[in-house]
Parts: structure tokens; sequence; C-alpha cells
């Protein structure tokens, strides 16, 4: 979360017209910390997608926006890893003809085929790459 | 109601077989023809790319997500032929993943023909609330 919105920052700071959810905002700003308790520590991540409508709501984002950009970093032991949720949100960014920009390389996942097929555009960290 | 069928292409014979007994049961229920191909062919070159390991390039060069995303587009549900691969019960792949999330956007019915895989993504698929068929397509409503 807090680096979702650090890059939107250094996107926004580009030049660029960088945009996250509010709700990850409102997170790294303390609020809104119910979510965080019942998704990450009780096991209530589906439920709380389901009454935020997270997943519509990324959807409508992606839509609204030219471009995404995956923040990919290492996450259970996994280099550059890409979550379930974030791999749905790339394939509705391909077949909404959106750009798709990697922070970091694809990773070695049991989805890795499906990353490579909709053809990213690997970062390797370079904000600057984007255009 | 029209129903696409999806699934992991390792289940392509059953995916097939599905849409037979779906259709015995008055249901309009279709599956991309290359699926059909498939179990028309068992050498068909697609699979020998996929057996080599170039399911990507196979993907890519057939467009085959938006293939599918047209295909789910079109029809009213989408049902999930997920079975056992590997040591996984229920297996429903990362492509279906995605295939799933866009039949959810658009608010298609989801089917899985199965329970729900204890899968690392398993949470997104809880959250999408698909309807569990429990093995009997009688069940799809």
């Amino acid at each position: 979360m807090h680096s979702m919105v650090e890059y939107r920052d250094k996107l926004n700071a580009m030049g660029h017209k960088g945009h996250i959810h509010p709700h990850y905002d409102a997170f790294v700003r303390g609020e809104l910390q119910d979510i965080i308790t019942r998704a990450l520590e009780k096991g209530e991540h589906a439920q709380v997608k389901i009454e935020n409508d997270y997943i519509k709501a990324h959807y409508n984002f992606i839509l609204e926006n030219e471009a995404i950009l995956v923040l990919n970093h290492d996450k259970n032991g996994i280099k550059n890893y890409v979550g379930g949720n974030t791999l749905m949100e790339i394939g509705f960014a391909y077949v909404n003809n959106k750009k798709i920009f990697l922070l970091n390389p694809i990773p070695e996942m049991s989805y890795t085929d499906e990353i490579r097929a909709v053809d990213p555009i690997i970062l390797n960290g370079d904000l600057s790459l984007i255009n | 109601m029209k129903v696409y069928i999806l699934g992991s292409t390792k289940f392509v014979d059953d995916m097939v077989r599905v849409i037979d007994e779906l259709k015995a049961l008055g249901v309009d229920a279709w599956i991309h023809p290359d699926y059909i191909e498939y179990v028309k062919h068992p050498e068909h070159a697609h699979l020998k790319q996929i057996e080599a390991g170039e399911q990507w390039k196979v993907k890519k060069a057939n467009d085959y997500i938006r293939q599918h995303y047209n295909g789910i587009l079109e029809s009213d549900a989408v049902l999930f032929v997920n079975l056992k691969k590997g040591e996984i019960e229920n297996y429903i792949g990362g492509n279906a993943l995605m295939e799933m999330g866009m039949a959810y956007v658009n608010g298609k019915k989801i089917y899985l023909l199965n329970n729900i895989p204890e899968i690392q993504y398993k949470d997104e698929i809880v959250a999408m609330q698909p309807i569990c068929l429990e093995g009997d397509l009688n069940n799809l409503q």
C-alpha cells in the first residue's frame, strides 16, 4: 500500500496522472484499518472484496485510464510477485487495450505464460521508460 | 441461456464432453472451436507447442485471451470445467482466473463444475461468488 502511494506520487511528479484506489490512500493515512485487519489478520479477504466490490472498482479504474503499472515487488519468497487479483487486472487491461507496465521482470509463477502472452512493458524499476 | 465452456487445456476432452451433455439437457452450450479441433486431432500443432512449454506463444499468436473475452461477452454465463490437475483438486489455472474476472465484471453468471480449489488465489475466486455445480450439470439453472 505504501508502495502504491509512493509510486503514484512519483508518477505525478513526472507529469503523469497517477491514480490509485482511494482506499489505499486512506489505509496509509491510518484510516479504514478494520478492512486491513479483517483482510490480512482475520482471514476475511474474500468477504472484504465482496463488501467493497473491489474487483469491479479496480476494473472501472482501469477503464478510465490509459495504462496500468503493476508494482511487482518480491513477496512470499517469490521474486517480482504478481498476485491473483493483479493477474485478473492485467487481463482487464489487456482486453481493453490499455498499456501494461511491470515495474520489475515477469515472475516465475504458475501463470507466467499468461503474463508473457499480454506482452507487458518491463520497466526494470525505471519509471522514465513510461511514455 | 447461452453458456460458454472454459477450463485448462488439459481438460479439453471433458470440456467438449460437457458441451454434449449440456446440449442433451437443453442448454445452449458452446466452446471455442479450436478445443473441438484439439479433441479431433490429438497431434494438433498447438498441443505440441504447449507440450514443449511454449503455451504463451500459442496464446499470443492466436490472441486467445481476447478471443475468450469475446466469447464471454457473447454469452450469458460461463462454466469452468475444473478437475484434478497434478496434486490440486478442482484446479483453476491463471488463464481461467482472468476469464472468471472478465465474466464477473461484465455481469455474467459464473458456474464451476466442481468446488472452489485450495489454491493461492482462492480468495479471488470466492469473492466472485461462483455457483458450484457439485459435479452435476443438472444443477445448472
